[in-house]
């Protein structure tokens, strides 16, 4: 119970360095958003434009100290002058920031919640990555099996050869030459960009299936690296293990030996590691999405950094953070169920 | 105990590393990459090692600007007379004016003196050529040095000056196609070796000594001596080579294709093309030793599908070709052999040149990580404690994102602060990479430092009275190197995919500089096949090559892949 406590303590504490982390990138930004906003907007007199710039100042609290900024985004109380009453606001709008789950508006297009456009954009994202996760294990769990158990062999040492080139292989560089090669310029057997034709209707599912081959593919192929090398050094482990000598002196046959005892061990610190890959197919979605024009998260970051729209990528990043958090949560999980020893050592 | 003997098993693990298969030759590839990328200005620039020609351009121009140059230093002469006398009315405003005026006047008089010594350089060495010149700088001199002192006060208006520069003018015209007129001196000049900085002079030398002394199997004296002479040369060739005072910045193809420059004899890179050099009359050419790169004089494809979208009327204006002086014939395979880009440039020279970029960013990122790494993790493992706490504390933040996610957007949001304090992009990236990627590192070496702290050798080294920093750096910090060192090659090439991927959203590697990222953006853009292929190849090649030697360090550090 302590245990539980003290993590729990642990990850809060962790969260709250993510907000400190996205805050401090906001303030990376040269100037401040009142700023970068006016400079863009058509703004006839320059009085009216600087007397906007310092409303704007005073209603996102820029005019504020850096404490006072921080608890603002941070929320749930919001520190303006419309905000909670408790803080000197008129209480028209007492609530704001993360912790009321706002994450606001873009500055240029302010019709936008960013948290909307966030989960429309997840909702693309999400499901592309988890199919990459489960193309990047379907390959790389039997992958890493062959391996391990014929370590030193012709087959061990060729898969790794190619493993270390999948690892080395820059993601938007493949996808590019994937692009020439099954584009139109190409054999022109797959369509190279967005999610979906223009002439399709929505539920068509072949023409989706035809558009995410080569991102799913783009995805995965460096998570199949990091997998099968982790299930083959698990593989060779377990297989060199006492408990697998003994069930060979048993006389079990061969196959039980290694489907029962050397796979189903083999299997705890693969598995565990679905907690790393996922956030990190989210996060390499910047790339993939941005040469294959999908409107996902990775793009909308992308997007976001180029329209200077930092609200929005100081978002993403939060997003993806927490998205990592909770791939760690999963893993310790996973660890905990999949593992005798950490399940009845937890107890 | 295990894990005991991996640290004194270093020197074998060593021996066993370099037997490993494909060590050897993912070493020679490396070598191989950065050799070419620490060499590119010597490989492949549009100006030659030495030159020994007429530079008639930079005389004559220099000759005619000595007149209107002086009528202007009059002008200046005037209004700082003027400047000063408001000083000594006791304006106030003045001071700035004056102050002005007198710099405005040593600018004239720095112009006046780089034109003067670029006549002199070229005038013919006969003595009454000599005459005149001696007179006008004689003249000159009691000005300047006074300029010089700032002693403005007994100076006078200087009205006879622009007509002794024009009688100069008179006297020195440079022979012309009658046979009149002044022989004008050969110069022999080293434009491309004047061009290169200090650091560049450095990188060569200090890549030199490193190949030779590893080849050769130098001790750690040797590696020191190394570095010291390669540091001196450097300093030797970066003053030796100074670009000579004066106009000489003209491009010496150009030059020389439309006369300016009066060849002699001329050396030139073997791929004489500049990293900038825009060619647009053969912009988007095909590699040169494929077919359909073929040109006729008038600059039309001869063959493939350029030439049939020239027949139907759809490619841009054609424009001949000028072959320039030193460049390989129209139709030469080796003209351009990756091709050119939608500027005409060469795409050899450019990946050339873009790999300074990209390993650069990827050795000094990796630099950077293993030392904040290294050190952090070591003190942190060593002393417990809070600053442990802290330390952990923060490494589990930055490691809750996805660290390429992380650095994409603190490299994007940074970037123009960065600017604004004089930050290359390439050092801001590097920045980036560093403050995400140490974590990692961090983590390995603090795990290892918890290990040792209680080891023996150390207990033993507190029980002899060794002081705190004593123990830290001589008996923990090298012990702990090993995972740190294992792990570098990785750091290495997740440093150098970040800075590729960056350059390739656009926020890195700004144009025109190259860097592999850059020219995949560029090559994004355009969307021209022989673009994509080699910077991306080169990254790969790369990253291959020290993935293969992180590999084998791990396996030759493995006990059980002792076999």
């Amino acid at each position: 119970m302590r245990n539980l406590l003290l993590r729990s303590l642990r990850a809060f504490a962790t969260l709250l360095g993510l907000v400190a982390v996205a805050f401090a990138l906001l303030r990376l930004a040269p100037g401040d958003p009142a700023a970068l906003r006016f400079a863009s907007a058509e703004t006839v007199e320059a009085g009216a434009a600087a007397e906007a710039l310092e409303r704007f100042r005073a209603e996102h609290l820029l005019d504020r100290s850096m404490p006072v900024q921080f608890l603002h985004y941070l929320g749930p109380f919001d520190l303006g002058p419309e905000g909670h009453a408790l803080f000197g606001g008129s209480g028209a709008r007492p609530w704001g920031g993360l912790l009321a789950g706002d994450l606001g508006r873009e500055y240029l297009r302010p019709d936008v919640e960013i948290g909307h456009e966030l989960v429309r954009r997840m909702s693309v994202t999400v499901p592309l990555a988890l199919l990459s996760a489960l193309l990047a294990y379907a390959v790389a769990l039997p992958l890493g099996v062959g391996q391990g158990l014929r370590r030193g062999g012709a087959f061990d040492g060729w898969t790794r050869a190619l493993a270390l080139l999948a690892y080395s292989a820059p993601v938007f560089w493949v996808a590019l030459l994937l692009q020439e090669l099954f584009g139109p310029a190409g054999l022109d057997w797959l369509p190279i960009l967005g999610l979906r034709s223009r002439t399709a209707t929505s539920g068509n599912f072949a023409d989706l299936a035809a558009h995410a081959v080569l991102p799913i593919a783009c995805m995965s192929y460096a998570s199949i690296a990091t997998i099968s090398r982790q299930m083959r050094a698990a593989t060779a482990e377990v297989a060199s293990s006492e408990f697998v000598l003994a069930a060979r002196a048993r006389g079990l046959p061969e196959r039980a030996v290694v489907w029962r005892h050397v796979v189903r061990n083999a299997l705890v610190p693969a598995c565990t590691m679905v907690g790393q890959v996922l956030p990190w197919l989210v996060g390499g979605s910047v790339l993939v999405e941005t040469v294959f024009e999908i409107p996902g998260m990775g793009k909308y970051a992308f997007d976001s950094l180029q329209r200077r729209e930092y609200d929005a990528v100081a978002a993403c990043v939060l997003v993806t953070g927490v998205m990592t958090l909770a791939g760690l949560a999963l893993s310790d999980l996973l660890q905990a169920r999949l593992d005798p020893r950490v399940r009845d050592g937890a107890r | 105990m295990e894990r005991a003997e991996l640290v004194t098993a270093v020197p074998g693990a060593w021996k066993r590393w370099r037997a490993r298969p494909g060590v050897a030759l993912a070493l020679a590839v490396l070598a191989l990459v950065i050799s070419s990328a620490v060499f590119a200005p010597f490989l492949a620039s549009a100006r030659p090692y030495t030159l020994l020609a007429v530079d008639r351009g930079a005389y004559e121009t220099s000759l005619a600007e000595l007149e209107p140059l002086l009528r202007g230093w009059n002008q200046r002469l005037i209004e700082a007379a003027a400047a000063r006398q408001a000083l000594r009315d006791d304006d106030p405003e003045s001071v700035h004016a004056a102050w002005e005026a007198q710099a405005a006047l040593a600018r004239e008089v720095r112009a006046v003196e780089l034109r003067l010594s670029t006549v002199r350089r070229h005038a013919s060495a006969e003595r009454e050529a000599q005459v005149p010149l001696d007179a006008l700088e004689l003249r000159l001199r009691g000005w300047t040095g006074k300029v010089h002192a700032g002693e403005l006060d007994d100076l006078g208006p200087a009205a006879d000056l622009p007509s002794a520069a024009a009688a100069l003018r008179e006297t020195h015209r440079p022979r012309d196609g009658s046979g009149d007129g002044m022989r004008l001196r050969l110069q022999r000049t080293f434009p491309l070796f004047s061009d290169l900085e200090f650091w560049e002079w450095l990188a060569a030398f200090v890549w030199l000594a490193a190949l030779v002394l590893f080849v050769r199997r130098a001790p750690v004296r040797r590696w020191l001596g190394g570095g010291v002479l390669a540091v001196l040369l450097a300093t030797l060739c970066a003053t030796a080579f100074r670009a000579p005072s004066g106009l000489a910045t003209r491009e010496v193809k150009l030059g020389v294709a439309s006369g300016a420059i009066e060849l002699s004899s001329a050396w030139f890179p073997p791929i004489p093309f500049g990293r900038d050099e825009t060619r647009l009359s053969e912009a988007a050419r095909p590699p040169t030793w494929l077919d359909s790169a073929e040109l006729d004089e008038s600059g039309r494809y001869v063959r493939g599908p350029r030439s049939e979208r020239a027949a139907a009327g759809l490619e841009p204006a054609i424009l001949p070709v000028a072959v320039l002086p030193s460049e390989p014939a129209l139709n030469s395979p080796v003209r351009h052999v990756l091709g050119t880009d939608a500027l005409g440039r060469d795409v050899l020279a450019r990946v050339l040149w873009g790999g300074r970029a990209s390993l650069a960013v990827g050795a000094l990122a990796m630099l950077g990580t293993l030392l904040l790494g290294v050190f952090l993790g070591a003190l942190a493992g060593y002393l417990r404690g809070p600053l442990d706490a802290a330390c952990s504390a923060f490494v589990a933040v930055l490691q809750s994102f996805p660290p390429f996610f992380l650095v994409v957007t603190a490299a994007a949001i940074g970037a123009e602060r960065a600017a604004q304090a004089r930050l290359s992009p390439l050092v801001w990236v590097t920045l980036v990479i560093v403050a995400v990627g140490w974590t990692g590192i961090a983590r390995l070496v603090r795990a290892e430092a918890l290990r040792v702290r209680e080891l023996d050798y150390v207990l033993a080294a507190r029980a002899l009275g060794y002081s705190e920093p004593r123990i830290f750096l001589r008996h923990v910090l090298p012990n702990v190197l090993t995972p740190a060192l294992v792990a570098a090659a990785f750091v290495a090439i997740s440093a150098m995919l970040a800075e590729s991927s960056v350059s390739f959203l656009g926020f890195g590697v700004r144009m025109p500089d190259p860097s592999w990222g850059a020219l995949l953006q560029e090559a994004r853009a355009s969307s021209l096949g022989w673009l994509v292929a080699c910077p991306g190849a080169l990254i790969l090649l790369t990253c291959l090559a020290l993935s293969w030697l992180g590999d084998a360090a791990r396996d030759a550090l493995d006990p059980r892949e002792g076999a």
